[in-house]
């Protein structure tokens, strides 16, 4: 299995310039199995000959290694602390130096909810003026297969069982059994392909430029290795603006090399707000 | 003086006060006795002087008296006179005898010898002279007068003068008397004088002796107790005062030196016990503290031996801790059980315990010289808290004062403080010995934790990872359910499809069926010749039915050739306008029919190249399908192009389709009314073909439709089709518009747009537009956007600007109007004042306050002369209405003419953005607008080459991966223009560039370069700027332009089905919706001479029913609006029709088909195609 997984790490890292290695080795090995196990256990020289010759193997096998757990709104409090005490504070920010584009990120978008879920948040704090305002979200994700489910932005009842009940009145229609967002808050955030171990980029090529207001990477460094998680904290900081705020997952924390460049705003929900130079 | 020291100050005093007195009454005394002496001396004075002096004078006087009357008493005869003179001379001498004596008592007072001589002289002298002046008198009474005379002439004589004489001395006497007692009064008083000054000088200096005394005893005993106090409080040192003596002062003193005694002590003592404390203080170990305070206050209260015992209350027992110099002997107990012994005993009752007059011979103090017993013990408590911490004993050689008791009490306290210090303190450090130890095995103990918990945490990094992994099957697990649930119901679908397909099928394939065979049956059976009329009608109808079933048969042959892609296709370059023309010339008869207005606008659109016949079938399908379900208005079929594809546009005003459906229309057999009613006569397969070819020709159709407003189909085919490769067919109900149904043209054009867009980029005969510029030029230079809620104005404007060749966009009202102002930035907006919800002013007075579209120029088109108002608003002009269309035209020309001589007016740099992500672009022009650059956006090359011809920018800012015309593409032909060749371009691209890349966009002398996401939104506007400060060469650049137009043309068209009936009892109702069913149907029933009514569908049949209440019904199955089950469901729901038998007539052959009729309530069913005798033999069963 270890042969077939660095076997498998080096083709993606070939045909998709994805680079898992820095990913942890437990968590990729029992993915690898399962998505083995998803084609009835073909053995392994013909499972590598189907990741050399079949393209859309690849796509399914990072998304297959790459864990897409999320809903709207997910732990409730960091999402009610975001909207009450961190955009306003991005909003004052903003009222100060005169501009008026939100930017935010969500690294590790999965499918979706996350970024939705702060674009409804947006919505609702812009409710008053929101012609004058430009949100753009920026949501990102290493697996492709999730990035069409979330540009679908079409989610069964469960995953938005941290919704209230106005909000899905409010922001989704009915498809079916599923909801599904409105086009309005669907406009506001911008779906793309980002490796986030990729070193050449600090920030997702769709946004051009860094400068986040907001960068949301929760439980994506929980599957890194230690040095990577590091260089993914360095590249968040450098995407943030001066005073831009980063939300962790709930197990997630700022190393200590990089302690420094972050001020932790709320320990419990894991925000943290870069240190001004 | 000594004396006077023992004497009290207040008995001083109280006795020289007694002194003072006494010599002060003294003087008092002597005075008043001087003065009562000096008084009397006086008085005596006086007296002597009045009595003998007096006296004397008063004798004399007497004396003369007596003389007289002695001389009268001669000259007198009278015995009478001489008796009167006789007595008279008698009380003289009593009289002079009376001061005789008074002088004789005065003298006699004094004692003088003198006096009294003279007094008895003078006496005798008077006796004598009385004598003889008696017997002269006697001698005168016997009248012997001459005897008497001779008598006192002889002796009278010389007694007178001695008593005279003897009077005279007397007086003398007296006088010399006064003055003798005067110069005795003066003499006395100066003595009186002299001696009360000697007294008062010797009172005064007695006093002042004494004061002096009594002042000087006690000050001197004052100052020295003064000077000792305060000498004692000068320098600190309490200095007792020296008084002997016993007085108040001394008491005083004495007090003060037990005082000073007493403060001495408790400074010994409290001097003691700070040398202790200041000792024995700094943590000193309870071991050290036991040696040292034995030590320290033996020494202090020169005890000969001391020792301390500490306490094991444990055990009950005091044992020797430590000592000062004690003999170790066997006298000496080292350890007392409590209550034994003295220390034992102190150890109980906590209370010290005094011995002295101790003799003993054992227990001596030794030391080199000398061994001896000591005099007394003191043995203390060491008690702190209650508690005893030891037993101190001190012996002495003398007795000890209280004092030192005193100390040794308060010394035991300090020490048991002290010990009770040590001993916690003793517990502490052994308390923080065993915390250190168990801190150090925590800490181990911690460290094994901590490297448990980093183990722990990364598991649970990892179980929480495995969570979310799990989650994330499950979430899989679950979607694949979702997608095998899906699937399945796909699969579902797609049996149920195909079962309908085929029961759809056989029924297409027997309804025609069905009037062939009967109707043939029905000749054969009654022979020909008879009618030939009718024969003639009945083969007609046969005819006509046989070819619906050859097209039929046709259609599902083409429909499985497309599907198993056998369809062969013969491509050719045709004018799709002629393809276009004939198809309308095919369909116009029908229109005709209908009559309605069949409208063709026809552009010259260039050729196409694809399968003529192809397009033709789907032309014509589609204009079919227009006529057909069109009742009155118009069908229009409209050619338009954009750069890469055709478009064919076909509208009607018919019935349209409900949203719902129009994801369906392209399904095979399915007509919009839905899969059993069905009011439309065709395959069913029309679309579907339709769908099928357009995408095989690389093409799409897409549907746009409004219930009961029209239809709207479009044909997009690709301008050139290039062989085998396929479009991706949108999926259905992707071209769908909003719910409301409203047209979103824009969107689908610019889909559209987009893909044949990129197909042109990536096909070999594309040409680069740099080279050949005429080629690719776009023909939409100019839109106007033509707002207006009259559809017909609408209309007209539109074909009048399509023929003037601009592109128009429509708005119905105010708000689309500025949302497509907002979006599409026409060039022109003509804009109506009289609309309902936002009139044309509001309109114009919001597009004028948005900076977005505020210099679009805006044309007022109103029914009253506005001008005024409208130039106050804003508009450039204003035209009336009924709008006279050659000056409109004049006008937008004027108006665009200057339009593109203005010149750009922002006075920051142009900078031109190509790129085709709106939200790059989007964030690019943000960033660049706030820093005051103008940046115009193109969202491909193409794009980018229009706009270059109007205006040549500043700067260029180029995305490398765009369709179409890609960057590099762009940037050559930037390049290889001469106007264009020097401006400066800044790459910003996502892509991961290649050397070969690299070096080609070296050669094309690009300014800078920045790679998406790892550039600063400063360092962008940073680059920019970079670039902007190299000069440009602002020419322009000529490219030619031609104009495109879309219109729609929009007519009514409909569909009547009216059909007369008459009414009679006893009569066969014919349920049938084709009408050569219907005819064959009724001529067998005529054959058979049977009345019948006709009821073209379910509804209708329903109503019939009720009407005619026929004897029996014939009901076919497949009818529009009310299908034959449910209009049977109807009937027979009715108490007054339930009776009324039904024979269902079914195309429907499928398994279950039959038990579905019978549910329904049928009483019998024929099976389509009917054979005539089967009709009339159910027809007559069920008659009887």
């Amino acid at each position: 299995m270890e042969s077939l997984l660095d076997i498998a790490l080096a083709e993606l890292l070939k045909s998709r310039n994805i680079d898992l290695s820095g990913y942890r080795r437990s968590t990729l090995g029992r993915r690898l199995a399962h998505r083995l196990r998803r084609l009835g256990g073909p053995d392994h020289a013909s499972y590598i000959q189907k990741l050399r010759t079949d393209p859309e193997e690849s796509d399914r096998l990072i998304d297959a290694l790459t864990v897409n757990v999320t809903s709207f709104f997910r732990d409730p409090a960091v999402f009610e602390f975001l909207k009450q005490e961190v955009l306003p504070s991005i909003i004052d920010q903003k009222n100060n130096n005169g501009s008026k584009e939100i930017r935010v990120w969500c690294a590790g978008c999965s499918t979706g909810e996350e970024a939705f879920s702060v674009a409804i948040l947006i919505d609702q704090i812009l409710m008053d003026e929101p012609s004058a305002w430009t949100p753009l979200i920026f949501a990102t994700d290493i697996s492709r297969e999730v990035l069409k489910k979330a540009q679908e932005g079409i989610y069964t009842r469960d995953q938005l069982k941290d919704a209230k009940l106005g909000i899905i009145d409010k922001y989704f229609t009915s498809a079916n059994e599923n909801f599904a967002i409105r086009p309005g808050i669907r406009g506001m955030v911008n779906f793309s392909f980002d490796d986030i171990v990729q070193p050449n980029r600090f920030a997702p090529m769709e946004s051009i430029f860094g400068g986040f207001d907001l960068v949301l990477c929760r439980n994506v460094m929980i599957y890194f290795l230690l040095n990577q998680q590091r260089a993914i904290l360095d590249k968040l900081n450098r995407s943030l603006n001066a005073r831009g705020f980063l939300v962790l997952g709930k197990s997630e924390s700022i190393d200590k090399e990089l302690e420094a460049r972050f001020e932790t705003v709320n320990k419990q929900y894991r925000i943290f707000q870069k240190t001004p130079y | 003086m000594h004396f006077l020291n023992r004497m009290s100050i207040r008995d001083r005093l109280a006795a020289s006060l007694p002194i003072v007195l006494i010599l002060f009454s003294t003087f008092g005394l002597f005075t008043a006795f001087q003065s009562s002496r000096l008084g009397e001396m006086t008085q005596d004075l006086h007296t002597i002087s009045k009595d003998i002096y007096g006296a004397a004078l008063m004798a004399a006087a007497a004396d003369a008296r007596i003389n007289e009357a002695v001389t009268e008493l001669f000259a007198e005869q009278s015995a009478i006179e001489m008796n009167a003179t006789i007595s008279k001379i008698n009380d003289k001498e009593d009289v002079f005898l009376n001061h005789m004596k008074t002088i004789s008592s005065s003298i006699s007072l004094k004692g003088d010898e003198r006096g009294h001589k003279l007094v008895e002289e003078t006496t005798r002298s008077f006796y004598k002279l009385k004598s003889i002046r008696d017997r002269a008198i006697s001698s005168i009474e016997v009248g012997e007068s001459g005897k008497a005379a001779h008598i006192s002439k002889q002796n009278a004589a010389g007694a007178n003068a001695e008593l005279e004489m003897n009077l005279r001395n007397l007086s003398e006497y007296g006088a010399n008397r006064v003055e003798l007692l005067s110069s005795q009064a003066k003499k006395a008083q100066k003595r009186v004088w002299h001696v009360m000054l000697a007294f008062i000088a010797g009172f005064a200096l007695f006093s002042l002796f004494l004061l002096h005394l009594i002042l000087n005893s006690v000050m001197t005993a004052i100052t020295r107790l003064q000077q000792a106090m305060g000498e004692s409080a000068r320098s600190g040192n309490l200095i007792k005062a020296e008084l002997v003596g016993k007085n108040e002062v001394v008491e005083m003193a004495q007090h003060y030196n037990e005082l000073v005694d007493k403060l001495n002590e408790q400074l010994w003592l409290r001097g003691g016990l700070n040398y202790l404390n200041s000792d024995l203080s700094g943590g000193i170990p309870f071991q050290e503290i036991a040696r040292k305070s034995v030590s320290l206050i033996s020494r202090h209260v020169n005890a000969c031996a001391g020792a301390l015992y500490s306490i094991s209350s444990t055990q009950g027992l005091c044992a020797l801790c430590s000592s000062f110099a004690l003999n170790d002997n066997q006298h000496f107990a080292k350890e007392f059980m409590f209550g034994e012994g003295i220390v034992g005993q102190v150890a109980v009752e906590r209370r010290s315990i005094f011995l002295e007059n101790i003799s003993s011979n054992t227990g001596l103090i030794k030391s080199g010289s000398f061994a001896e017993a000591p005099k007394c013990i003191y043995v203390v408590p060491l008690v702190y808290h209650d508690d005893l911490y030891g037993i101190f004993e001190f012996a002495f050689f003398k007795k000890i004062n209280p004092a030192i008791m005193e100390f040794l009490d308060s010394a035991g306290i300090v020490i048991a403080s002290f010990l009770y210090a040590a001993q916690q303190r003793g517990k502490i450090r052994e308390l923080l010995n065993r915390s250190q130890e168990s801190n150090e095995q925590l800490q181990l103990k911690s460290d094994e934790l901590n490297a448990a918990n980093e183990e722990m945490a990364a598991v649970n990094e990892e179980l929480l990872a495995q969570t979310e992994e799990l989650q994330a099957q499950a979430e899989e697990l679950k979607a694949q359910t979702g997608e095998l649930e899906r699937q399945r119901s796909r699969a579902e679908e797609a049996d149920r499809l195909k079962s309908e397909f085929l029961s759809n099928m056989s029924h297409e394939l027997r309804t025609p069926l069905n009037s062939v065979m009967a109707l043939s049956q029905l000749m054969i059976s009654r022979g020909v010749g008879k009618n030939p009329e009718q024969e003639q009608e009945y083969l007609k109808v046969i005819e006509r039915n046989g070819r619906q079933l050859l097209t039929l048969i046709n259609d599902i042959l083409d429909l499985s050739k497309i599907e198993s892609g056998r369809m062969d296709l013969r491509q050719s370059e045709f004018d799709p306008k002629a393809a276009a023309e004939n198809a309308v010339q095919t369909i116009r008869p029908m229109a005709d029919a209908k009559e309605l207005d069949l409208d063709i606008i026809l552009e010259d659109v260039g050729s196409i190249y694809s399968d003529k016949d192809k397009v033709h079938q789907i032309l014509l399908n589609l204009l079919s399908n227009a006529v057909k379900f069109t009742e009155n208005g118009s069908v229009s079929l409209s050619l338009s192009a954009d750069i890469n594809s055709i478009l064919f546009t076909i509208t009607d005003t018919g019935i349209g389709i409900p949203e719902k459906n129009l994801e369906n229309i392209f399904d095979e057999f399915r007509q919009v009314d839905g899969s059993l009613t069905r009011r439309h006569e065709g395959t069913g397969l029309g679309l579907a073909i339709c769908k099928r070819l357009a995408a095989l020709l690389a093409g799409n159709i897409s549907v746009k439709s409004t219930v009961g407003r029209g239809t709207k189909v479009t044909l997009t085919l690709p301008r050139h089709y290039k062989g085998t490769e396929r479009q991706d067919a949108p999926k259905p109900g992707m071209d769908r518009t909003t719910p409301s149904g409203a047209l979103n043209e824009n969107d689908c054009n610019h889909q559209n747009y987009r893909r044949a867009a990129s197909q042109k980029a990536i096909s070999p005969q594309a040409e680069l537009p740099g080279s050949k510029p005429g080629a690719l030029t776009p023909k939409n230079q100019h839109t106007i956007l033509l707002i207006d809620d009259n559809e017909k104005d609408r209309t007209a404007i539109k074909e009048l600007f399509a023929q003037a060749g601009y592109k128009t966009l429509e708005a119905e009202d105010g708000e689309k109007g500025l949302k497509l102002a907002l979006d599409q930035h026409p060039s022109v907006i003509l804009l109506d004042v009289m609309m309902p919800d936002m009139d044309g002013w509001e309109v114009l007075s919001k597009l004028k306050a948005d900076k977005g579209v505020s210099n679009i120029p805006v044309i007022i088109a109103s029914i009253s002369k506005d001008r005024s108002t409208a130039e106050v608003l804003g508009a450039v002009d204003c035209v009336m209405k009924p709008i006279n269309q050659q000056q409109l035209l004049k006008k937008i020309a004027s108006i665009l003419g200057k339009e593109k001589s203005k010149k750009p007016e922002n006075i920051g740099p142009n900078i031109l953005l190509v790129e085709d992500n709106d939200v790059a672009s989007l964030q690019i022009r943000l960033a660049l607008e706030e820093n005051g650059y103008k940046v115009q956006t193109a969202v491909n090359g193409t794009e980018a080459m229009i706009q270059m011809g109007n205006i040549i920018p500043d700067a260029i800012i180029l995305d490398l991966m765009m369709p179409e015309v890609d960057g590099f593409q762009l940037l050559d032909w930037i390049r290889a223009t001469p106007s264009t060749n020097e401006v400066p371009i800044l790459i910003v691209t996502a892509k991961e560039l290649s050397t070969t890349e690299l070096t080609r966009l070296a050669n094309g002398n690009i300014q800078e370069l920045a790679q998406k996401g790892s550039i600063d939104r400063e360092q962008l506007v940073a680059c920019v700027e970079r670039m902007i400060k190299k000069d440009k060469i602002p020419t322009n650049i000529e490219i030619n332009k031609t104009n495109d137009f879309t219109s729609t043309t929009k007519a009514a068209h409909g569909i009547s089905n009216n059909l007369p009936r008459k009414k009679e009892c006893d009569i066969v109702l014919v349920v049938e919706d084709n009408p050569d069913n219907r005819f064959t149907i009724t001529a067998i029933l005529n054959e058979i001479g049977c009345k019948h009514e006709t009821a073209v569908d379910g509804e209708e049949a329903v109503a019939m029913a009720k009407k005619i209440k026929p004897r029996l019904i014939l009901m076919d199955i497949n009818l529009p609006k009310l299908s034959g089950l449910d209009a049977s469901k109807a009937i027979k729901a009715d108490p007054s029709l339930q009776k009324i038998p039904i024979v269902a007539l079914t195309a429907k052959a499928m398994k279950g088909d039959r038990q579905e009729i019978i549910n329904a309530g049928c009483d019998d069913y024929l099976s389509k195609p009917v054979d005539p005798t089967e009709v009339m033999t159910m027809v007559l069963k069920w008659m009887a």
